[in-house]
């Protein structure tokens, strides 16, 4: 045995042997984004994993289109915000000024939203609590508000930080400590800069980074990033990067180890691009580690910037403006970015997409499109940051007068957006809209997206030769982003999907015992089931096709073993192996009817039964651990799920 | 007097037992290092990889069941899985190592030596250079411009005068058939 092999032995023996140390590396939001790659359901129809608005508790019951197996499922699907309500809390703040609110952020068990009361060129910083995303109160901070305008907040564990500026002075901030503390701040003023503003604030569990910018006092600007581990004392990060004639950091996440800020940044040349600077966590001081990147535009004209970054599953996105237009952009790496297209731009009018946010299904982008003084708010959603749809909603406003949406939250089940809306002589209120509504909450109405009221064409009946039963083909002419569930006299039936704005389904009447007669098909509801995604090639009977995330927090997986064959499968003491040896071995009788899956999930509110419900729904006893919760190390990064049968033979295999 | 009881056995005592645990490392941990240096031949990388390895192992211990597997195949899964993460991402994250305060000892020349000696990677060279000298010029050229000399597909593609495309084409082969050479498994 070498030295080394000895001496780690010593250590190891040392470390297991006394009392765990604490965490010290940053697992911080954008990680657990990250854990979000694993959240695609595949082929999973849309009833089983939960309609938006049900209590993570609730039962639905399941039906296949080839079979006539029964599940139930404890726990919904977050899926994309397509339907959202307006929260009409007016009565907060009356008067004549105008209210507009800036940032939100949710966490323990709390919204928060920040912003400022306008009247003329004075200013009146304003913070808004709501438990549920629909009843808003003012928060007493115990600090004079007066003068002082609020940006954004971020809210963690170790507490909250609201970033601002100061009329006329510097930009400040507030810390509020988990106990309720409330403690002003300054990030530095005209002593070390000309003039100092700050855009955004994210919390993870190293801390606090809030983006920002300066004036020099020679010439120029320079982005700033600005550090703290507690919230209340304060470190800037700076690099020669960051300089430039105009430079300003918007915007910053953490994807991987690395931070990744973005902005806008011009030389010289007059030319002003959307820039992300990007360096390890471990070495944010070195001046010299910066990389800064232009990101690509659809044209050299006018400016564009970034607003808002968010990582999710797979990348991260950047939202901002290019010209006129609303902009996107992706990346795998924070490294190498493309322009997304989409409909982010309307002739006569400017738009600018202010924030985005990761959510379990994917992605929801906030913006505004104005024309003189009128102004509009725009949603938009992405399955995968890459093909995004805009929702024109209905709107629904509470003075009739133009509308803005500034920035979004999530509490894990619900997603709220913050602006305002202002009616043309000035006045105005804050402006609150949650998804998806909420009894009590006005509800907009999508447009874009299906309703009851989409034609249904059955565009043909014919025979299935392989299972012998008369086949029926719906044709939802729809669009819209996502799959499109169909019901039969308001049974489910199958799930339209497809791309763009024709999607298919087909299901069988003899598997849904339907007797000769009359029979109602017609589309379910908004589309706001999970994206579906096409099945594993191959001829596995038993495929480990499915693993998602629920809504619940913290982190809920689960893995299906689907039959795709014709005939029922006897899975048995078969095991579902991961690769780090954790298992999962099904009991004795367990048999998979043909088309159906069985669920293994962690444990539910049933506790570590295993089976939970005698049915095709199994807890978790003795796979994936509780303690995989809140621990990205233990999610899958990659790491292969393989279902053995009794011998030992590797039936099907899944890997991401 | 080496301890009787299975790796299994030893695996189902460390959950209170961290003597049970300590002995599996001293069974395991040389199979580690043998495994993450023929794979990396960097004997840095290979010690913070077993480090990590045996960290992640101390904190999943308790989510171990003997079903039948040997405690072997589940120390070697975690490598597995943390040699591919160190492989995507060019460096070793030592994040359990960090949760559990282990220090990790700095290796020392000797250290570094007996490490080679131990994993007998001189005849391990011998056994890459054999594998190598069985390609064909062309291939060997592009594994040495690519992985040995780590240049991008542009320059691999002009040095070798063909398309980008086909250089990555005839790197990847050149690898697979180093890899079969070798007896790599898939």
């Amino acid at each position: 045995m070498s030295d080394f092999l000895d001496r780690l032995g010593e250590e190891l023996e040392r470390s297991i042997s006394g009392p765990t140390a604490p965490r010290s590396r940053w697992r911080g939001t954008a990680v657990a984004a990250l854990a979000f790659a694993a959240v695609l359901a595949l082929g999973v129809p849309w009833w089983v994993l939960g309609r938006a608005g049900e209590s993570p508790t609730a039962s639905s019951t399941t039906t296949s289109a080839s079979s006539t197996t029964t599940s139930k499922v404890e726990f919904p699907i977050v899926p994309l915000p397509v339907s959202w309500g307006r929260v009409n809390h007016s009565d907060v703040f009356e008067g004549t000024q105008r209210v507009v609110l800036s940032g939100v952020d949710y966490a323990r068990s709390e919204y928060l939203a920040v912003g400022s009361v306008v009247a003329d060129v004075e200013a009146s910083a304003v913070v808004l609590s709501s438990s549920d995303g629909v009843s808003w109160s003012q928060v007493e901070t115990g600090i004079d508000p007066d003068g002082i305008a609020f940006s954004d907040i971020a809210a963690g564990n170790q507490g909250s930080v609201v970033v601002g500026v100061r009329i006329g002075g510097s930009a400040i901030f507030l810390f509020r400590s988990p106990a309720g503390e409330w403690v002003r701040g300054s990030f530095g003023s005209g002593a070390t800069y000309g003039g100092v503003s700050v855009s955004r604030v994210v919390a993870g569990d190293l801390g606090f980074f809030v983006a920002g910018s300066a004036l020099l006092d020679d010439e120029g600007s320079t982005a700033v990033v600005w550090r703290s581990e507690d919230g209340r004392e304060w470190s800037t990060i700076r690099s020669g990067s960051f300089l430039g004639t105009v430079a300003s950091a918007n915007a910053v996440a953490v994807l991987d180890d690395n931070l990744v800020v973005g902005g806008v940044w011009s030389d010289q040349s007059g030319r002003s691009d959307a820039v992300v600077w990007r360096a390890p966590v471990s070495q944010l001081q070195k001046t010299d580690i910066w990389e800064r990147t232009v990101l690509p535009r659809s044209d050299d004209s006018g400016f564009a910037g970034i607003s808002a970054i968010a990582a999710g599953r797979d990348g991260v996105v950047a939202v901002g403006f290019d010209a006129d237009s609303g902009a996107v952009w992706w990346s795998a790496d924070g490294e190498s970015w493309e322009r997304v297209k989409g409909d982010f731009s309307l002739e006569g009018m400017s738009t600018r997409i202010h924030d985005v946010l990761s959510v379990p299904a994917g992605y929801v982008a906030v913006g505004t499109r104005t024309r003189g003084f009128e102004s509009q708010k725009v949603i938009w959603v992405s399955a995968d940051g890459r093909s995004w749809t805009r929702m024109d909603l209905e709107e629904s406003t509470v003075l009739g007068g133009s509308v803005s949406v500034f920035d979004l939250a999530t509490d894990g089940t619900s997603v709220v957006a913050v602006g305002t809306e202002k009616e043309p002589a000035g006045k105005g209120v804050a402006a609150v809209w949650i998804s998806p509504p909420v009894d009590g909450v006005e509800t907009s109405t999508p447009i874009t997206f299906g309703s009851d009221e989409i034609d249904v064409p059955v565009v043909s009946i014919e025979p299935d030769r392989a299972v012998g039963a008369t086949v029926i083909t719906v044709e939802v002419v729809g669009g819209g982003i996502g799959p499109i569930p169909v019901e039969v006299n308001g049974e489910p039936a199958c799930v339209a999907d497809g791309v763009a704005a024709v999607k298919r389904c087909s299901f069988s009447p003899v598997d849904l015992g339907l007797s000769i007669g009359p029979h109602i098909i017609k589309v379910a509801g908004a589309t706001d089931g999970p994206i579906l995604d096409v099945l594993p090639e191959g001829s596995l009977v038993v495929t480990i096709d499915t693993i998602y995330q629920a809504t619940t927090w913290p982190i809920v997986f689960a893995v299906f073993v689907r039959n795709d064959g014709a005939e029922p499968v006897d899975v048995s003491r078969w095991v579902v192996a991961e690769v780090d040896g954790d298992q999962f071995q099904f009991p004795d009788g367990t048999l998979i009817p043909p088309g159906s899956s069985a669920m293994i999930s962690q444990a539910g509110p049933t506790g570590s039964q295993c089976p939970s419900d005698g049915g095709l729904v199994f807890r978790l006893c003795n796979y994936f651990g509780s303690d995989r919760v809140d621990d990205s190390t233990q999610i899958w990064l990659g790491g292969a799920l393989t279902l053995f049968d009794t011998d030992g033979t590797e039936i099907a295999r899944w890997e991401r | 007097m080496s301890d009787p009881r299975s790796d299994n056995e030893l695996m189902e005592a460390s959950r209170t037992d961290p003597a049970a645990f300590r002995v599996l490392y001293d069974r395991w941990a040389r199979k580690m290092l043998n495994y993450f240096y023929r794979r990396t031949f960097d004997p840095h990388v290979s010690a913070d990889l077993v480090a990590e390895t045996f960290a992640i192992a101390w904190e999943k211990r308790h989510r171990f069941r003997d079903v039948g597997r040997p405690a072997g195949a589940w120390f070697y899964g975690i490598a597995s899985k943390e040699l591919s993460r160190y492989r995507r991402r060019r460096r070793v994250e030592l994040t359990a190592v960090d949760r559990l305060g282990l220090s990790v000892p700095s290796l020392a020349d000797d250290d570094i030596l007996r490490i080679e000696e131990m994993v007998d990677a001189a005849a391990y060279r011998e056994h890459l250079k054999g594998a190598l000298e069985k390609l064909s010029n062309r291939e060997r050229d592009s594994v040495r411009l690519r992985v040995v000399e780590g240049r991008p597909f542009s320059e691999v593609a002009e040095a070798l005068g063909c398309s980008e495309g086909a250089a990555r084409v005839r790197v990847h082969r050149a690898l697979r058939r180093l890899g079969d050479q070798m007896g790599v498994e898939r």
